[in-house]
């Protein structure tokens, strides 16, 4: 029997609980019935028209988002690993690796305009590299960077201790213990961490707009130098910027195609941690 | 007699406060079983690690003393770590199997020391290819690393429990079998001396029953020197026992003089069980 208090506080959980899930389903069924009519194989495959937008579809947006996606995945992942193998296990435990981890966790909730400015001036002009998907793509892996490292860092602190000393007890270098018996174990955690990263950076659109995002092209991207268009810009000019009075449904129609996306990549990520589980023999 | 191991004056410091070792002396013969006994936090665990310097992989702990592994100190300056660990096996309370097949884990010792062409050379690469083999192909194979393989876990009292499943994990293995496989993979780099920290604690008796079998076994290829809880076990299984105390030796003698003649007032309670 629960006590009075207890079914109360158990109700508001639950409550709560459902309201998240709700409130999801909500944004989805929103966005997807505003949307919906306009997507069509042309949308989603042509080139887009800015006179008449019903003419063109966002291909370009699409690719420019995905481009992003991958960049951002190929840039952040093996230096964040990296970053969290140096600061675990060879890093001293002292004042400094305290203060870069506090640093780190923190960077995690720095606002992304702000990472959109130290794009603009690093790689935009610092490293001249112009407005361009390349410094996108720097921008936004710093940007990820933080929630890697982090979940990386916990994934390498789980590694139960008396694994890494069998490893060693067998005559293994640090390196090969590391490599061989942590990775696996660290590489599908990381995995799972990374990606809300990731898909956070593929939602923005200050930074890139700081960056290199355009929301006109006449062709698509054939270098990283090349600027680019991608989804969540072009779903914010359409619903704020543009004066055709379909543009809205048009912008909703973009938004739904930037979630579908986001949904294949964490998708994939979930196929690659049940590859690297199996791969591994993790159960 | 023919010492394995000859510690002296060993001394160790946790976070230079907890003196965990202290002063102990201890000769280890070749090809015996040498039990460490005694209450728990007495420090066991610690000189084990000492012996293999697993300890200095610790920030903040000191070690004082000499351990002479074959005539020469391993905390001597010029000592190869790994080559050394390589010599002294170990094996640990709760069974450790890699996130890897049975095979996989047998074969890491090997291919981490380089005996078998390593991960990275051109043999390993080839290997990871094709070693997909059923048993009574690894039972023929003429491969150095199969023969390993194969020969570790016979010794080990495992081949007829595993040879069926040799690429499935060895998560998939109940815990008296991990245990065992945790020593076969501790043989396949054909160590000296093997060090065994309370290896069947988490076991049920069937299981502990198997591994204090192989133990005895052991003893004609290797020196073990296992730390247990369980004076029956000592009992059982020993030839030399180690009574430690608040991390002093208080008493090491055969077995026989420890269980009926001990000479200290601490080790003959401890032994009849009055405290633990
Ligand atoms: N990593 C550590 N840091 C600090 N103190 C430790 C550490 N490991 C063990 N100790 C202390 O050293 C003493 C000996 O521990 P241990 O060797 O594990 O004993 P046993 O194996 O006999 O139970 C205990 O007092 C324990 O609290
Ligand atoms: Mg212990």
């Amino acid at each position: 029997m629960l006590k009075k208090s207890e079914t109360i506080g158990f109700f508001c959980i639950k409550a709560s609980a459902y309201a998240g899930i709700l409130l999801l389903l909500a944004a989805l069924a929103l966005i997807g019935l505003a949307g919906y009519r306009v997507i069509s194989w042309q949308f989603l495959t042509g080139l887009w028209q800015h006179q008449d937008i019903a003419a063109g579809g966002i291909w370009p947006a699409i690719l420019g988002s995905f481009y992003l996606g991958v960049g951002v995945t190929l840039c952040s992942f093996p230096l964040g690993i990296g970053a969290a193998i140096y600061l675990t296990e060879y890093g001293r435990q002292n004042f400094w690796r305290r203060s870069i981890e506090v640093a780190i966790r923190n960077l995690a909730g720095v606002p992304s305009v702000v990472y959109g400015l130290f794009g603009l001036g690093v790689f935009v002009y610092l490293m001249r590299l112009g407005t361009s998907l390349l410094a996108a793509v720097l921008t936004l892996s710093a940007m990820t960077l933080p929630w890697i490292i982090t979940a990386a860092v916990e994934a390498l602190q789980a590694v139960p201790p008396a694994l890494r000393e069998s490893s060693l007890a067998l005559g293994a270098t640090k390196w090969q213990t590391i490599k061989q018996v942590a990775l696996p174990l660290v590489l599908p955690a990381s995995l799972t961490g990374g990606i809300v990263g990731i898909a956070r950076a593929m939602g923005e659109t200050a930074p890139i707009i700081m960056v290199g995002a355009t929301f006109y092209l006449t062709k698509l991207p054939t270098s990283p130098l090349d600027k680019f268009m991608a989804l969540p810009y072009h779903s914010f000019i359409l619903a704020t910027q543009h004066s055709d009075p379909r543009a809205v449904e048009y912008a909703s129609g973009t938004a739904l195609v930037l979630i579908v996306l986001v949904f294949i990549l964490s998708l994939g990520a979930i196929i690659l941690r049940y590859y690297f589980r199996s791969k591994y023999k993790i159960q | 007699m023919d010492t394995v191991i000859a510690v002296k004056n060993l001394n160790v410091w946790y976070n230079h406060s907890v003196h965990a070792v202290k002063n102990v002396s201890i000769d280890i013969p070749r090809h015996t079983v040498v039990a460490l006994i005694g209450p728990s936090g007495c420090g066991k665990s610690t000189f084990l690690r000492s012996l293999n310097r697993l300890l200095d992989t610790m920030e903040n702990t000191n070690i004082e003393g000499e351990v002479i592994f074959n005539g020469k100190n391993i905390y001597h300056g010029d000592v190869d770590v790994t080559a050394l660990r390589k010599q002294i096996g170990m094996v640990f309370q709760n069974p450790t199997p890699f996130p890897k097949s049975i095979y996989d884990n047998i074969a890491y010792g090997p291919l981490v020391n380089n005996e078998v062409g390593g991960y990275w050379g051109l043999s390993g690469i080839i290997k990871k290819f094709k070693k997909r083999k059923s048993a009574s192909e690894v039972e023929a194979s003429k491969d150095k690393l199969d023969g390993i393989v194969r020969e570790s876990l016979k010794e080990a009292a495992l081949w007829g429990e595993v040879k069926d499943r040799l690429f499935k994990s060895a998560y998939g293995l109940s815990g008296g079998q991990q245990q065992r496989l945790c020593i076969a993979r501790a043989i396949a780099v054909k160590p000296e001396v093997i060090l065994l920290d309370e290896p069947t604690s988490d076991l049920d008796p069937m299981a502990t029953k198997k591994i204090e079998e192989l133990v005895l076994k052991l003893k004609d290829s290797y020196t073990v020197i296992i730390v247990t809880h369980n004076i029956q076990q000592a009992s059982r299984i020993s030839d030399y026992v180690a009574f430690f105390h608040l991390g002093e030796l208080v008493e090491y003698d055969t077995k026989k003089n420890i269980f009926t003649n001990p000479r200290h007032q601490l080790t003959a309670a401890y032994v009849k069980g009055e405290f633990g």
